[in-house]
């Protein structure tokens, strides 16, 4: 009876699902950029090839945190008992120069083509194979910019050529982009300093072990296990997530009474068929759950349409936003898929207020 | 057998007293018209017979079982299961069929006969209507949609507000006729409160309501 009730007042529920469709759509939106950016902060330390992360000390991260060693480190640190493979990582912030237009700010990292950990595994096109004065841009900010494989940027007035584009490798206010390390030590230039060292434990031979060996070899500097590193720069989102949660539980809160103002003025307006029923004996939990079952289906074919809504706009996004990395998960539409039944369930709530104050003998009255 | 009892029932209205230490007994199998004309009370009367009203003195004896004196709750499962109501707008559910109209009320009471509402229908005479939601039909084919669902829990007592007052008269006559005959066949206690004077040959009993009070004696 719920949903003949609704679809009696097909304008309003029209009304309602594109408005709930529109909340859970801005929510789904807001969870694809944070997990975007989470995959962006987290994926090329996740996926480059390194067991260990060594910075100086008090650094813990790539993102928020400066790390200064000196170059030989590398060699030492090679030296010891089951380190496979040790390599430098520098890291600068850039900005680059397109077509005379200076672009926002870039996390350069330069690594050894070499030795292979510090390159991005994610490409979505040409390599990490990369030769002097070639550079690999983050996919987001060559779309951004326009630039293609085989296109030119400026980095302080040195022109690199675009060899590849990586994935996972947007944080939203910024993008990594890769060069070689004498590429990175001249932009710097400083000579014989790196930021971070690479390490690439042998097989057998415990990543605990090895870490503790660095330890006792280095104390001055910080050692720290790829999963630790990874969780580090997660850390850093923290700031980010009350803003998100703040325009989550507004957008939440306008679904919620979008969804109790139509329960309201459906109540107001069958009136006399609530008193009706309540007069032929239809009791207060029963016409409670009619009221719960109309928010229910009101706010389930709204999740619907906001999915679609936000799987369509997609495309759209990423072609007009190139700078966005969404990513829409099945754990956030559960998520908001829960979120928005719940806030219907208490949606009902005022409306069953009034439902309340509908007496019974109203009935006689028309 | 006093089937339904009023006794000394008063309601008042902030200073207004819509009822004033009315009292009455109808029998089962007996149909009595409560006659008056606008704003007499007959309306308040039926609403505190049926329990949907709560006197401000005096009490209401279904069966001998004082409904005045339950709670909300138990008055509101009393009505499901003795009383059926029948109104002068017909208060069918727009988007329910004639056949859910009247299921509804067996849902509501857990009653699982499924040619219950069929067969009540049937034996109105708007069987070929089931599936027609009420918008199609005609006011004399909703009231006795109506009927059929104000008798489809088989209730003890029938109550009808203005039962003619949206028909015309020969929708009128037939729904009198067929209220008149669900108490005397069925052995149903029936009050209509109307201000329609055809209704009177077709009753046992007619009383007559003025200023909250009874005009002449019973």
């Amino acid at each position: 009876m719920a949903r003949r009730l609704l679809l009696r007042e097909k304008g309003r529920l029209f009304v309602t699902i594109g408005a709930v469709g529109a909340t859970v759509c801005l929510l789904l939106f807001l969870f694809g950029v944070y997990e975007g950016v989470k995959d962006g902060v987290t994926r090329y330390v996740r996926t480059t090839d390194a067991d260990l992360w060594i910075c100086q000390k008090n650094a813990n991260n790539l993102l928020k945190s400066s790390s200064y060693l000196p170059a030989s480190v590398v060699d030492e640190i090679a030296s010891i008992d089951g380190v496979a493979v040790a390599a430098p990582l520098s890291r600068l912030f850039t900005t680059a120069t397109v077509g005379g237009r200076t672009t926002s700010t870039l996390f350069l990292f330069g690594f050894d083509p070499s030795r292979k950990p510090g390159a991005p595994r994610t490409l979505t096109a040409g390599t990490t194979e990369l030769r002097p004065h070639e550079i690999v841009l983050d996919r987001t900010f060559a779309a951004e910019y326009r630039l293609a494989l085989g296109a030119t940027v400026d980095l302080q007035g040195v022109p690199f050529r675009v060899a590849g584009l990586s994935d996972g490798t947007n944080t939203l206010v910024s993008q990594y982009a890769f060069v070689r390390g004498d590429d990175a030590e001249t932009l710097l230039g400083v000579h014989g300093i790196i930021s971070y060292c690479l390490v690439k434990v042998a097989s057998g031979a415990g990543a605990g072990a090895v870490e503790r060996r660095i330890r006792a070899r280095l104390p001055n500097v910080a050692v720290f296990p790829r999963a630790e590193f990874e969780q580090n720069n997660l850390d850093q989102m923290d700031g980010v997530l009350p803003v998100f949660a703040a325009v989550g539980v507004v957008g939440a809160l306008v679904g919620g009474l979008i969804v109790a103002l139509m329960l309201y003025g459906s109540i107001l307006e069958r009136r006399e068929d609530y008193a009706m029923l309540k007069a032929i004996g239809a009791s207060d939990r029963y016409l409670a759950g009619l009221v719960m079952r109309q928010a229910l289906i009101a706010s389930t074919l709204g999740f619907v349409w906001g999915a679609l809504l936000a799987g369509m706009s997609n495309p759209l996004l990423k072609r007009f936003v190139p700078q966005l990395s969404l990513r829409y998960t099945w754990q956030a539409a559960l998520a908001v898929l829960v979120g928005t039944l719940v806030v219907g369930t208490l949606a009902a709530v005022i409306p069953l207020r009034v439902l309340r104050r509908v007496y019974p003998a109203e009935v006689f009255r028309t | 057998m006093t089937m339904l009892a009023g006794e000394s029932l008063t309601r008042t209205f902030g200073d207004v007293r819509a009822v004033d230490g009315v009292s009455l007994r109808v029998a089962s199998g007996e149909a009595v018209l409560i006659l008056g004309p606008n704003g007499s009370g007959k309306t308040t009367l039926l609403s505190m017979l049926g329990g949907l009203l709560q006197p401000t003195s005096g009490r209401v004896l279904i069966a001998g079982t004082d409904v005045t004196a339950m709670s909300e709750q138990a008055r509101c499962d009393f009505r499901l299961r003795t009383i059926g109501f029948i109104f002068q707008s017909f208060h069918l559910l727009d988007a329910l069929t004639a056949r859910e109209n009247v299921q509804l009320v067996l849902d509501l009471a857990h009653d699982s006969d499924p040619g219950r509402a069929e067969t009540l229908l049937d034996e109105l005479g708007v069987r070929q209507r089931a599936d027609f939601l009420p918008h199609a039909m005609s006011g004399g084919e909703k009231q006795r949609v109506a009927i059929a669902r104000a008798l489809a829990n088989d209730p003890a007592i029938l109550l009808a507000d203005e039962p003619t007052g949206s028909l015309d008269s020969q929708a009128g006559e037939a729904t009198i006729r067929l209220l008149c005959d669900a108490a005397r066949r069925q052995g149903k206690a029936v009050i209509i409160v109307s201000h329609d004077t055809r209704i009177v040959p077709r009753v046992d009993r007619v009383l007559r309501m003025v200023d909250g009070r009874w005009q002449q004696p019973r």
